[in-house]
């Protein structure tokens, strides 16, 4: 937070101060009455020293101020990691393996290179120091580059807590703290104690909730204030409910801290739990074959590092050697058949496998509504994760549907936070905005409505499983228009036909290219039409009263639900191809998730119809031409 | 549901030294990469022939996009701020309107390259929250550009709220 002006306004001690008047008084007057943005940069105690008067009825015990220090149980995980590093030399003196340079010298390398890791770490461990006050989270570490960060607790957004399987055997737990504006792994304290790790959860997002009224509030009344007058009424709708929310949030809040921090007084929603049901979908990944292939890749390293690969590779290169010599004796159908029976052996290691690492990342799955005002996710058999999402701070969600789930409708569910950096999808166990494995579509959109609260409100506390939700993100998706069909279709030939051309023209040139290979381009030619015209199936868009939701996707579908307030800006694209065609691609830029999220191959009008139909007044001053029939959608919007 | 809505150009073209930036910046990339291919057509005789045709066919696409690219790039690079947000347009084949409102901008800043300070030229951007939401300006006057940065920040220090 250097140079930025909106940034270093800490309105955490004029919002907990006043919060009804705040929204109404001019937006400059705030300005003088909170202290200068230096003082809560400075690690001192400023920050803390004069709690508004609000704040201190509901002030955290007496050693909430204090500095606070990492568990010492830290040190011990990593003296087990060295001690592991250590494994291979064990391994062979128990196996009888010779110990010798090859062996010697890697070993040494990731010795060395553990223990060095070690001694940093346990530096951290000496000179971290944190403590959470009233207002601000700070975070001292270093022995030779000191660093200092502290951080207005109304920024933090999330909290993750992690343990890894060490972790879990010490009992302790590392904290994430998510602000949006930090660089991930800034704020992370690794470990306190799990104790300590639930307490400081609750605590940090706790008091989040009661300073937050205002902001929220203010906020509401600034978007809509932005507005036009024809469109100020749904974000001001919006404005309210969150008002309201967050309100209830506070209520609550103040009363969690009157009783210091009784951490499992209050009852909780269950959004979601583990059904082992969803376990189907899970093995069809592209993991439950990669898995097993990395494993034996893994497996193949290891033997290599403890010089073992070359008896292992003599046995399979003779096994081969061996097959390639019957192959004139026995019938082709044999090996067709052996390579059936590999494939089946691999896939059913691979759904073993990916069986475990589901039980291992989803073990004890709940997805939650907190009274404080958040979500909160927790799951996991050996390293457990929990992730707490203030509700305030959730934009929208994802519904992602890679192509072996669509063969199965099935689909995967993602939060988009400010805050929470969208990562990690590539792994099998996914990333810290994952909401669910994959599962039914119907069921991710339920519970996608009820994460954001957009269920009927007469059915209150209704389970997933009801239909009775208003909220649909699918359904009555706007198609894009053909030339967009016709943008993918020209790919498609354009995908075939480019390397048939170059193999055509290549083929007398270069005469060793096989003389058929000019009819693959054209074999696949069908298959690339069928896929382009299931992308521009994909496409599609919609305005609700409070969410922008788009999908598209080539293989991979994407339906995005984005809410309009936040929305913080538009990009407008276009090729000289979409040009010619009357098309623009869109994007709706968040603070949160991805950071922006596309409505691709739009009409030219209606696109910018639609983006300024969804934050009234944004565009308009930059538009020109007609202006009359709104990209708005037609049917009643689902009432938040 | 066909609508007419277009968006206009912004109000301000950057500064016309800007062209002659751009030229600079598409000669350094052309230049050198037609050096290569020269001094490769002088050191492999087998593949001379074929080094001269993508030597000649490079020349002519190279000249083409240091003539074109700056100009068109000119006719399409505009700017203009409004008391509300903060509009530009970039590009030459692909191009790109960006639209910011002032509420959420975070950080308003100059960049000048060596190439920049050479023409007496600046860029200015505008980051909001987002990760795909900064608004560059490129081939400002220098002046003008600090000038720009100062009324920006002042109109975004006087809003309140946290920009996300």
């Amino acid at each position: 937070m250097s140079a930025d002006a909106p940034d270093s306004q800490p309105p955490a001690s004029d919002a907990v101060a006043t919060p009804p008047l705040d929204d109404a008084a001019p937006p400059s007057a705030p300005d003088e009455t909170v202290p200068p943005p230096s003082a809560s940069n400075s690690p001192s105690a400023s920050g803390a020293a004069a709690p508004p008067p609000a704040d201190a009825a509901a002030a955290p015990p007496s050693d909430a101020a204090a500095w606070r220090q990492l568990d010492v149980r830290v040190l011990a995980v990593h003296v087990a990691r060295v001690a592991g590093s250590l494994a291979p030399i064990a391994f062979l003196l128990v196996f009888g393996g010779a110990i010798d340079r090859t062996v010697l010298i890697p070993v040494a390398f990731v010795f060395g290179g553990g223990a060095l890791r070690a001694l940093g770490d346990a530096v951290t461990w000496a000179t971290t120091r944190y403590r959470v006050g009233d207002e601000l989270v700070e975070l001292r570490s270093g022995l030779l580059r000191r660093r200092a960060l502290s951080v207005p607790r109304d920024r933090v957004r999330t909290v993750n807590l992690t343990a890894k399987p060490l972790h879990r055997v010490f009992r302790i737990t590392t904290v994430e703290i998510g602000t949006g504006t930090h660089e991930q792994g800034q704020l992370r304290l690794d470990a306190v104690a799990a104790d300590e790790a639930r307490r400081l959860r609750a605590e940090l997002l706790r008091r989040g909730a009661v300073a937050g009224g205002a902001p929220a509030v203010a906020a509401g009344a600034s978007s809509s204030a932005a507005g036009s007058a024809a469109g100020a009424s749904p974000s001001a709708a919006g404005g309210a409910t969150a008002a309201s929310q967050s309100a209830a949030g506070g209520a609550a809040g103040a009363n969690g801290a009157a009783e210091a921090f009784d951490l499992d007084a209050p009852p909780e929603v269950e959004i979601a739990r583990l059904r082992w049901r969803w376990l189907p979908y899970h093995l069809l990944s592209p993991w439950t074959l990669l898995l097993p292939v990395a494993a034996f890749g893994a497996l193949f390293n290891l033997l290599d590092q403890i010089g073992l690969e070359q008896r292992f590779g003599r046995i399979v290169g003779n096994a081969a050697e061996d097959g390639l010599q019957r192959a004139d004796t026995e019938p082709w159908w044999a090996f067709v058949l052996l390579v059936l029976l590999a494939l089946v052996v691999l896939s059913l290691v691979g759904a073993v496998g990916a069986g475990l690492q589901f039980g291992e990342s989803w073990w004890r799955f709940r997805l939650t509504r907190e009274p404080s005002g958040t979500l909160h996710l927790s799951r996991g058999l050996l390293t457990s994760r929990s992730v707490t999402i203030e509700q305030r701070r959730l934009r929208g969600v994802q519904l992602s549907e890679p192509p072996l789930q669509r063969l199965v409708g099935g689909a995967g569910l993602r939060a988009i936070v400010s805050g929470l950096r969208s990562s990690g999808h590539d792994r099998p166990e996914g990333g810290a905005d994952t909401l669910l494995p994959h599962v039914g579509r119907a069921e991710a959109e339920a519970i996608a409505a009820e994460v954001l609260q957009e269920h009927a409100p007469a059915g209150g506390g209704a389970m997933p499983g009801d239909a009775a939700n208003s909220f649909a993100l699918v359904a009555g998706l706007v198609a894009h228009p053909r030339a967009a069909l016709r943008r993918r279709l020209t790919r498609a030939v354009a995908a075939a036909g480019v390397p048939l051309l170059a193999l055509l023209l290549a083929g007398p040139v270069a005469g060793w290219l096989p003389s058929w290979l000019w009819l693959l381009p054209l074999a696949l030619a069908p298959l690339f039409l069928l896929l382009a015209h299931d992308a521009y199936r994909a496409l599609g868009h919609r305005l609700t009263s409070e969410y922008v939701v788009t999908r598209h996707g080539l293989l991979s579908r994407h339906t995005t639900a984005l809410r309009r307030d936040g929305v913080i800006g538009w990009n407008v694209r276009r090729s000289p191809f979409q040009r010619r065609s009357g098309l623009v691609t869109l994007t709706a830029t968040t603070a949160a998730g991805k950071g922006g999220y596309e409505v691709v191959d739009i009409a030219a009008g209606d696109g910018l119809a639609f983006a300024e139909a969804a934050v009234p007044g944004l565009l308009a001053p930059f538009l020109e031409g007609d202006a009359t029939a709104p990209a708005a959608d037609a049917e009643p919007a689902p009432a938040g | 549901m066909e609508t007419d809505l277009r968006l206009r150009p912004p109000r301000h073209r950057v500064d016309p030294r800007a062209v002659r930036w751009w030229t600079a910046q598409a000669l350094t990339t052309v230049v050198p990469a037609l050096a290569a291919l020269a001094v490769a057509a002088v050191l492999w005789e087998s593949l001379r022939d074929w080094l001269l045709v993508a030597l000649a066919v490079g020349a002519l696409v190279g000249a083409a996009y240091v003539v074109v690219m700056p100009r068109w790039r000119y006719r399409v690079h505009r700017w203009e701020t409004t008391p509300e947000a903060v509009y530009a347009a970039s590009g030459w084949l692909l191009q790109e309107w960006r639209v910011a409102p002032l509420s959420r901008v975070q950080t308003v800043d100059t960049q000048r390259g060596p190439l920049q300070q050479l023409f007496g030229l600046a860029s200015v951007t505008v980051t909001t929250a987002s990760a795909s939401g900064a608004i560059v300006i490129e081939g400002l006057d220098h002046t003008e550009a600090v000038e720009l940065v100062g009324r920006l920040t002042e109109t975004t220090q006087a809003i309140p709220g946290d920009a996300t």
